[in-house]
């Protein structure tokens, strides 16, 4: 039996396959949105089918998540991407009890019971101060690639400050402080820190219950994670899968969690 | 516009409730009546209808930006009184002939402050003073106001308030509110037959007509209401909300779906504004104000938390709600510290509790989509796994 999972985040597109029979991850895809979400899952989903070396008939359930998960371009359950991202990650690794999980448009603190399911969750505010959409516009500000931010940021010794209260502040504060001629690895150990101490405002709500892991596209990003478990003073647990997969696992985990039920 | 005798209830309370003019002022005012508006639940709406005025709770229906009321308020005044403002100097509430506030809460108080000063219609506007405890001192001290209120009230009108007018048209009121508890009774079916979103509407079309027109509305839907086809899943997660002043359908909209419905309410539009009856016994200024005092309220009369949580713990098993949505907005200073209360006593009693903080017409569905979802969610994997069987 074969259960694909897609999750249309703000800025990328996930899907997996997992073969039920084995609990075993097939095939995964990442790519970044395209221009409307029925398109971005019609396509990672065809590209993830393909990596497979499978048709869409194989696939015995779909479930979708993410903010395009009401537009999937095939027949799907739905689940939201807080659930997903909750039994992505307890599917992963059994022990696992908070994700914190950064996306392109919010991050989220998620609590699991020893099922996997979610007893607590809190979100950000509107503000993407805390988000990978305000990571990847800082970096373009910085001359940087998005993915080069984290290890350059690594490098910084964490002398210079920047606001996180508000996104456009963040930038106002980075474009000062490179006016000002300090370093790039500062600036980008500063960007870090001012995310991690804003995602520690909404883990501090929730609670801290061990193990923790990272999830989403922001766990990518080592000098964030590095931030945030000196501020939280906790160690995360690395997954086994890509942290930026969970939400896609959950869902292929709900489907094949709803294919179970339809079959008893 | 007119009043068509031939709608179905549904559609008026939709058409009503989606604008701030409706076919029921134009012909109230076309019969020579004074139109006042008022911000707050505590204003007595009998004293405005004995004295011979149509009552019309002001809301921001339709505003699509804050614009010319920004410069009158700071950043963290609520968006309740940004819009509403807004739409003021934009000349939306010009058919008014008065406009009422209330000394409950800071953000309408400096709405208040800001209409006086830029001098905008309507010019009668008048502020009445409502004490934060609610001892007999302070009902003694509300009688005296609510008297002021209604010598000038009259003043505008013309018409002076009787004490035997004032009585009928209490009686006209309580007849309201236990036609609307009727209602609520409703809701305590699985499922129930109307959603959180009529409701809403109902109760803006209730503050929004003459009394007895809404009698007569109240009566038809009761009637619809029985009969009606279940309008949401027969497993649909049954939610209490409680929240500041909420209007926005679109916003409704999103938290609700066919799993997800809203069977009560605690709240400045929905009990807070409808529940407890006047005593027709007493004499009708001391049980006004008893009763506007003592009902269940906003958390503006600081002594009553305790009587706010029993009435929401009673709503609970009542109405066998599953969980608590505390929808509050941005910077509301009253519902923001509640809601923390709410959750703390919810916490107590393991009892899921989702707290919500939005802007009127702020936009945002998506994410609010996603928070209702995910807690929707978490509380059928509690009820599933107290029932034994199993999560998600």
């Amino acid at each position: 039996m074969f259960c694909l999972g897609c999750d249309v985040g703000s800025l990328t597109a996930k899907a997996v396959i997992i073969d039920t029979r084995n609990d075993k991850i097939e095939a995964s895809h990442i790519m970044p949105v395209l221009t409307n979400a029925k398109k971005s899952s019609e396509t990672v989903i065809r590209l993830t089918l393909e990596k497979a070396g499978r048709t869409v008939d194989e696939i015995d359930r779909i479930c979708s998540t993410g903010y395009g998960r009401f537009e999937c371009s095939f027949p799907s359950d739905e689940m939201s991407e807080i659930s997903c991202h909750g039994i992505g990650a307890f599917w992963s690794k059994e022990s696992v009890r908070t994700i914190i999980d950064i996306g392109g448009q919010d991050s989220k603190v998620i609590s699991v019971d020893d099922h996997g399911l979610v007893s607590n969750f809190k979100m950000n505010d509107k503000c993407a101060a805390g988000t990978g959409r305000m990571l990847e516009l800082l970096s373009e500000s910085l001359g940087l690639q998005l993915d080069k931010l984290g290890a350059v940021a690594l490098k910084g010794k964490g002398k210079l400050n920047v606001s996180n209260r508000c996104g456009i502040f963040m930038e106002m504060d980075v474009i000062r402080l490179m006016r000002s001629g300090k370093k790039t690895s500062e600036i980008a150990c500063a960007i870090s820190e001012a995310v991690a101490s804003r995602v520690k405002q909404i883990v501090r709500v929730v609670g801290i219950k061990n193990d923790i892991v990272m999830t989403g596209g922001v766990s990518k990003n080592r000098a964030v994670a590095k931030h945030l478990e000196d501020i939280l003073n906790v160690s995360f647990v690395q997954l086994p899968y890509d942290p930026q997969l969970m939400g896609a696992i959950g869902a292929a985990v709900f489907a094949s969690r709803s294919l179970e039920r339809n079959i008893k | 516009m007119s009043v068509n005798s031939k709608d179905n209830v549904f559609s008026i309370i939709d058409r009503v409730s989606s604008s701030i003019k409706n076919e029921y002022q134009e012909e109230a005012i076309a019969a020579g009546k004074k139109v006042i508006g008022y911000v707050c639940s505590f204003v007595p709406n009998e004293i405005l209808t004995a004295a011979g005025a149509l009552p019309f709770r002001v809301r921001a229906t339709g505003s699509r930006s804050s614009d010319k009321s920004e410069v009158y308020f700071a950043p963290t005044h609520c968006s309740f009184v940004r819009h509403t403002f807004n739409q003021a100097l934009s000349g939306e509430f010009d058919f008014l002939d008065g406009i009422l506030f209330a000394t409950t809460c800071d953000h309408a108080r400096r709405m208040f402050d800001n209409w006086r000063y830029a001098d905008n219609p309507p010019s009668f506007r008048y502020i009445m003073t409502v004490p934060h405890v609610t001892k007999q001192n302070d009902i003694r001290g509300f009688v005296k106001d609510l008297k002021r209120l209604a010598g000038a009230v009259s003043g505008l009108t013309g018409e002076a308030v009787s004490k035997g007018k004032l009585k009928e048209i209490i009686g006209l009121y309580n007849r309201q509110r236990n036609l609307l508890a009727e209602i609520n009774e409703l809701r305590k079916q699985h499922p129930p037959p109307i959603t959180g979103l009529e409701m809403l509407k109902l109760h803006q079309t209730l503050t929004s007509v003459p009394v007895d027109e809404g009698i007569k509305l109240l009566e038809e839907l009761l009637d619809e209401l029985k009969n009606r086809e279940p309008v949401v899943d027969s497993d649909a997660i049954r939610l209490l909300i409680t929240s500041s002043h909420y209007e926005d359908h679109n916003h409704m909209a999103a938290l609700e779906s066919n799993k997800i419905v809203f069977v009560q309410d605690a709240g400045c539009i929905g009990n807070g504004h409808f529940s407890g009856l006047v005593d027709e016994r007493d004499d009708p200024y001391e049980a006004l104000a008893k009763r506007i005092l003592t009902r269940y309220s906003c958390p503006h009369c600081i002594d009553r938390v305790h009587d706010r949580l029993d009435f929401t713990q009673k709503i609970i098993d009542e109405w066998q709600c599953d969980a608590m949505v505390v929808d509050s907005l941005q910077f509301c200073s009253y519902w923001l510290s509640e809601g923390f209360i709410n959750l703390e006593e919810c916490r107590k009693r393991k009892f899921p509790i989702l707290n919500l903080n939005h802007e009127l017409y702020g936009g945002g569905i998506g994410q609010i989509k996603t928070r209702i979802e995910a807690f929707s969610e978490q509380v059928l994997n509690l009820k599933h796994i107290k029932s034994g069987k199993g999560g998600a």
